[in-house]
């Protein structure tokens, strides 16, 4: 009897303990996600900002790495086309996440378009690596503290209440610039080049999938960016596309003409600042115009806000370089 | 696979803990071994194949001379005295042949991989030189995880059958196990085949108490880790790629954090190491004990990677100072140098051994060998002084006891340590030679604040890396005065121990410099 009673007790305190951490771990994920409503890029406020969007309102959406919320500005396609667009960007987004990320998005809204941004595929260079993003991808929906930990900083509580609306949606601008080392032809296929992990790509099927299965065509894109991209990953992306019939879009190729390593990179040929961001954001725009029937919402009351943050959207670029606008 | 990544943390040690449990007492070392294969094949694939080929070497060959031992003891208690003694030295003979061949063959793989470049580099020097025409082409080579630490407890495996330390394994699967076994293959501890493998072999059953302390040990080496080595990582590696442009403090600075650095990489990564172990009810070796609080630097190397130093004690410095050379050198040094020099001067030769292999088993450089050499001068140097000091201190009115000259003995080792830590990281001899130059020229590029705010370490971040080093200092400071910090935390009221739990959980989580902004950092001895 009294070993069945110790084997209760410790029982409950084994339970008592487990509930009270994940109470911890619940609070601290909570506190840490509010805080992190700022522009600071370590975790882009934007994609929490995304469910602030009324329901089934985004026509196009564009997500990925760092190079997409650096190079996609939805905007200027509202300014000039009149369909609505989001940026969901996550620093070195995995593509584990993507697909996170894609389940929450389809709760909400179900965008005509979705451009999968393919840098995520290269992130890992090995399979111990590739597993590892896999279990933390899956980790980080459970405790989100994990994946928001840095916005813990107390100079960062007065974002606590914060109003979550972004008028950049999702668009991070970035200004100055620092030019490439190098000039070179970064495209020109590489033997060396580790190969694709299975596990990558199979996630991105089945991304891919999903899209479909709401209803969404898929674009898989690659935003330029010197240091990831070469012609075999490339080719290796474009037999994917061929495969599974979804087109591809590598701006790499498309804008090789069009970006300047000089003046279009805000740090040295990995990200575009505003001025690259212009030219991909115009390439995007026109290729959507071109190829979907998306609806043009500017006259339509439902979307009257898209006009103010536009207004403001203005006010942001002004405050970091103008050239998105007037590439647009 | 990194011992820091959730890979490991949950799904892979998870996973194994659940299969070690759940399977039979007997079959539990079964469990280890398709683990450690696992984690050898996910961190590098088919090089899985190298190690388990090379351990059934040494294990063929430790069972030769098991059966040779077994035959000559055997014949011998049939043989009259004078035979017996003559049969005795054949077998030893025999079995130090096998031996030798054993450790040739774990020595080969090990020179092959990790040496050939560097050596092929430096003879490909030496013929340029002669104007001899020949040249040997480099080899893109592939190194097996973990293989310096597997050689060397295949090699003291190996020599402790020889010896008769311990029986040879007779079971194949076992002996993978012990050198294969996960925990310690990436970084160590060394691990000995007597202490590690019956831990292995006999399967433990579940101890609520042991796994408790191996999550506490797990905790505190990622807390070492990721809030502190890898929080450091940026401003050291800038300042190193860019050493020409710092001086005085900066440099001097830089130091010091890389030490600190590398201390927390290596003992987090052993602690974690330590924890994964005690999961399965299984204790390792102790790696560190305290090294800042060393008085010179041999008792700084008693404890700093101790388990290496016990494997070059062992393994070399008393084979060699037992050996008739060094005997007939030290009755010479009697002869003529006095009764100290006896033992002083063979030892000297014997650790000239020790600290080159010191040197060369951290990697395939010259540093790495300047590096060995450095410390066994100072270690020479000491030994060959310690008469005038024996003198000298009481003069000066002196005494090795008194607290002011012991605190003298701690700060001088550290500061020798952290010289020898600029040769161990810069990236060449003359990076080193020009690091420890400058840090006697004042460096004027502005205030040192914005030096570590520019290269990777703001404010607050320092701040964090500041409080953290102070908590280490506090713990290391609380050991050195014998006190158990699990067991004296494990004695204390619930609310008090899940405190404490709970605080380290939080640390780690949210003060680790992990994710966006951080790079991943791999652990520093991982690479040697």
């Amino acid at each position: 009897m009294n070993k069945r009673s110790a084997r209760g007790r410790a029982a409950l305190r084994l339970t008592a303990f487990f509930l009270l951490g994940a109470l911890l771990l619940e609070g601290f994920s909570l506190l840490s996600r509010e805080m992190g409503r700022d522009r600071a890029a370590l975790r882009n406020y934007s994609t929490t900002s995304f469910f602030a969007e009324p329901r089934d309102t985004i026509d196009v959406l564009a997500i990925g790495t760092s190079s997409v919320y650096s190079s996609v500005a939805p905007m200027e396609w509202w300014n000039r086309y009149g369909f609505t667009g989001y940026t969901w960007g996550e620093p070195s987004q995995r593509i584990f996440e993507t697909y996170e990320y894609l389940k929450k998005i389809y709760r909400t809204q179900r965008p005509a378009v979705v451009f999968l941004e393919v840098g995520a595929l290269y992130r890992d260079t090995t399979r111990a690596q590739v597993l590892d993003s896999l279990v933390k991808s899956r980790l980080e929906q459970a405790v989100p503290l994990i994946a928001y930990h840095r916005n813990l900083d107390p100079r960062k509580l007065r974002n606590l209440g914060a109003p979550r609306h972004s008028v950049t949606k999702g668009f991070f601008p970035r200004a100055g610039t620092v030019q490439s080392d190098s000039l070179s032809d970064y495209m020109k296929a590489e033997k060396s080049t580790v190969p694709m992990d299975p596990l990558c790509s199979g996630e991105l099927r089945r991304c891919v999938r999903l899209c479909h299965r709401h209803g969404s065509q898929v674009v898989l894109l690659s935003v330029p960016d010197r240091s990831s991209w070469n012609g075999s990953r490339h080719d290796a992306v474009e037999r994917l596309a061929e495969a599974w019939g979804v087109p591809y879009l590598d701006l790499n190729l498309e804008l090789r003409e069009e970006i300047n390593w000089r003046t279009d990179t805000v740090d040295g040929g990995i990200h575009l600042n505003c001025a690259g961001a212009g030219k991909v954001t115009a390439y995007l725009g026109s290729y959507l115009s071109s190829r979907y029937r998306l609806p043009d919402h500017r006259g339509d009351a439902a979307y009257s806000a898209w006009n103010r943050d536009w207004k403001k959207f203005s006010g942001v670029l002004s405050a970091a370089e103008r050239p998105v606008s007037s590439a647009a | 696979m990194q011992y820091n990544s959730w890979l490991y943390l949950l799904a892979f040690l998870g996973v194994t803990v659940l299969c070690y449990y759940l399977a039979p007492l007997r079959l539990r070392w079964t469990v280890l071994l398709g683990a450690s294969a696992v984690f050898y094949w996910i961190s590098c694939g088919w090089l899985l194949c190298v190690l388990p080929l090379t351990a059934l070497g040494v294990y063929l060959l430790a069972l030769r001379m098991e059966r040779v031992k077994e035959s000559g003891r055997a014949a011998a208690a049939a043989l009259p005295r004078e035979e017996r003694r003559l049969l005795r030295e054949r077998t030893q003979r025999q079995t130090g042949r096998l031996l030798a061949l054993t450790a040739a063959g774990a020595f080969g793989v090990l020179f092959f991989t990790k040496y050939f470049n560097f050596a092929a580099v430096n003879l490909n020097a030496l013929l340029a030189a002669l104007r001899v025409p020949a040249r040997i082409p480099g080899l893109h080579l592939l190194m097996p995880l973990g293989i310096s630490f597997y050689t060397l407890s295949a090699v003291s495996y190996a020599a402790d059958v020889a010896h008769g330390v311990c029986p040879a394994q007779r079971n194949y699967g076992k002996l993978l196990a012990f050198l294969l076994f996960f925990p310690v293959i990436t970084e160590g501890p060394v691990s000995r085949y007597g202490q590690l493998a019956p831990q292995i072999s006999r399967g433990n059953r579940f101890d609520c108490r042991t796994f408790a302390f191996g999550v506490q040990l797990i905790l505190w080496g990622l807390f070492q880790k990721v809030v502190l080595a890898d929080r450091l990582d940026r401003y050291v590696g800038n300042i190193f790629d860019h050493y020409r442009s710092y001086s005085g403090i900066v440099t001097a600075l830089t130091a010091v954090l890389y030490t600190f650095q590398i201390y927390m990489d290596f003992s987090g990564c052993v602690d974690i190491a330590r924890g994964s172990a005690e999961l399965f009810g299984i204790h390792l070796a102790e790696n560190f004990r305290r090294p800042f609080f060393a008085n010179s630097v041999n008792d700084f190397w008693r404890r700093w990677h101790i388990t290496l130093g016990a494997w070059l004690r062992d393994y070399i410095f008393y084979p060699l100072s037992m050996s008739r050379g060094f005997q007939r050198l030290s009755r010479w040094s009697r002869k003529y140098l006095g009764a100290y020099y006896a033992a002083a001067v063979p030892a000297l030769f014997a650790l000239l051994a020790v600290w080159l292999g010191n040197g060369i088993w951290h990697g395939a450089a010259w540093k790495y060998i300047v590096y060995g050499l450095y410390y066994y001068a100072i270690t020479a140097l000491g030994m060959l002084l310690e008469p005038v000091f024996l003198r000298l201190l009481p003069a000066l009115g002196l005494s090795r006891e008194q607290r002011g000259y012991r605190i003298f003995q701690i700060l001088r080792t550290f500061v020798l340590v952290n010289v020898g830590m600029v040769i161990f990281r810069a990236d060449s001899l003359p990076a080193a030679a020009f690091m420890l130059r400058s840090v006697f020229r004042p460096y004027r590029g502005g205030s040192l604040a914005g030096v570590l705010a520019a290269q990777g370490l703001p404010l607050g971040q320092a701040a964090i890396a500041a409080a953290g080093a102070a908590v280490v200092f506090a713990v290391s400071l609380l050991r050195e005065r014998g006190v158990c910090l699990r067991e004296a935390v494990a004695r204390r009221p619930i609310p008090v121990r899940w405190a404490v739990y709970f605080a380290a959980l939080l640390a780690v989580l949210i003060a680790g410099a992990y994710g966006p902004g951080f790079g991943s950092v791999d652990f520093i001895y991982a690479q040697f």
